[in-house]
């Protein structure tokens, strides 16, 4: 039961604090998220690509509800600040993650911003995205020893079966 | 009465008399700083200026007692100031300390596509560079099919590049062209 509050000790707390104040904060996770939505892929600090994540992905799970949901509909008109994109939303962002359970973004840290300030960037877009892929997936080589060691067994294992 | 009292008890009198004494040498150290040894005891033990030295003796004292107005020398205030010149072997200790350093980076490794190098837990800046060009041309062509401003799409988006054509399941997407050869990191599924 909180008593007081102690200023300087954040211990738990899960949001951070951006802008200037808490409606600066949220006014600025919306332009986010809805840069997010309309270009699939962008670059933004780390911080606020971090923070934004977890609103925009809870976006899309109240656009899976479909777009008669009174709710759902309401959730996209207060985000999404172009209402071009709320249609992109409903029709074509939510079919595309219906079978996914979540995670629909992915975020992964670039070179520091080229300014004097140096900040800590991301680049934050959402999968299945029409852009090139920004890592390649690499296979494991087959020459290494582990890799050779298990092809050997494979075959062993398939010489005892076969004949 | 306070007089009778005075004269009847000299001990009582000697003891006002300390209490007074006191008193003044609390309001006025500078004044009483020559004439009280625990003072002049502590003047050799801590680091103060030799000004106190001098303030302590009668010369300066008695002019300030006699002015009313404390000066520099017999204020509390005193500013700190190095005693003896730092030498170089202190100066490097002091400098090269670890805590002084900048870090070695460590998580440095070699991009295994492009062979530059990159933090291991950051993408690799010419490679990133790369897919941002040509993920901003690409943009270029969705704004040019697009129009205007604000015409997001309701259909997905399929970019298909020179000689290439729509399969089955992109049924009813929207087609991008860009005109030049698939580049090899850029693998369509």
């Amino acid at each position: 039961m909180r008593l007081s509050l102690v200023a300087a000790i954040s211990h738990g707390r899960v949001f951070r604090r951006l802008g200037g104040g808490p409606r600066s904060r949220i006014d600025l996770l919306r332009v986010l998220v809805t840069a997010l939505v309309r270009h699939e892929r962008i670059e933004a600090p780390w911080a606020r690509a971090d923070e934004m994540r977890g609103y925009a992905e809870r976006l899309i799970d109240y656009a899976k509800r479909g777009d008669t949901d009174e709710r759902a509909m309401r959730m996209a008109d207060f985000w999404l600040t172009e209402k071009d994109l709320v249609h992109k939303l409903f029709k074509v962002l939510a079919p595309r993650f219906q079978p996914h359970a979540g995670s629909y973004t992915r975020m992964l840290q670039i070179p520091n911003r080229d300014n004097l300030d140096r900040a800590k960037m991301a680049v934050i877009e959402l999968k299945g995205n029409p852009f090139p892929p920004l890592i390649r997936p690499r296979r494991d080589s087959e020459k290494t020893l582990l890799n050779q060691l298990l092809k050997g067994y494979r075959e062993d294992a398939q010489r005892a079966a076969g004949p | 009465m306070a007089v009778v009292v005075l004269h009847s008890v000299p001990s009582l009198r000697a003891l006002l008399q300390r209490c007074w004494q006191r008193l003044e040498r609390s309001l006025l150290p500078a004044a009483w700083g020559a004439q009280s040894p625990p003072w002049g005891r502590r003047c050799n033990e801590f680091p103060f200026p030799s000004g106190l030295a001098a303030a302590c003796l009668p010369g300066p004292a008695g002019t300030a007692g006699s002015g009313g107005v404390p000066g520099l020398l017999d204020s509390a205030l005193w500013m700190a100031a190095p005693k003896k010149r730092r030498s170089i072997e202190v100066n490097r200790c002091r400098r090269r300390n670890p805590s002084k350093l900048i870090p070695v980076k460590r998580n440095i490794d070699v991009c295994p596509e492009c062979g530059n190098l990159k933090l291991k837990h950051v993408l690799c800046a010419y490679c990133y560079a790369k897919v941002k060009a040509e993920t901003q041309l690409i943009r270029k062509e969705m704004g040019k099919k697009e129009g205007g401003p604000f015409n997001a799409p309701t259909v997905e988006t399929l970019v298909l590049y020179d000689g290439e054509k729509p399969t089955e399941k992109d049924e009813g997407k929207r087609i991008i062209e860009r005109a030049r050869k698939r580049p090899s990191w850029f693998i369509q599924h």
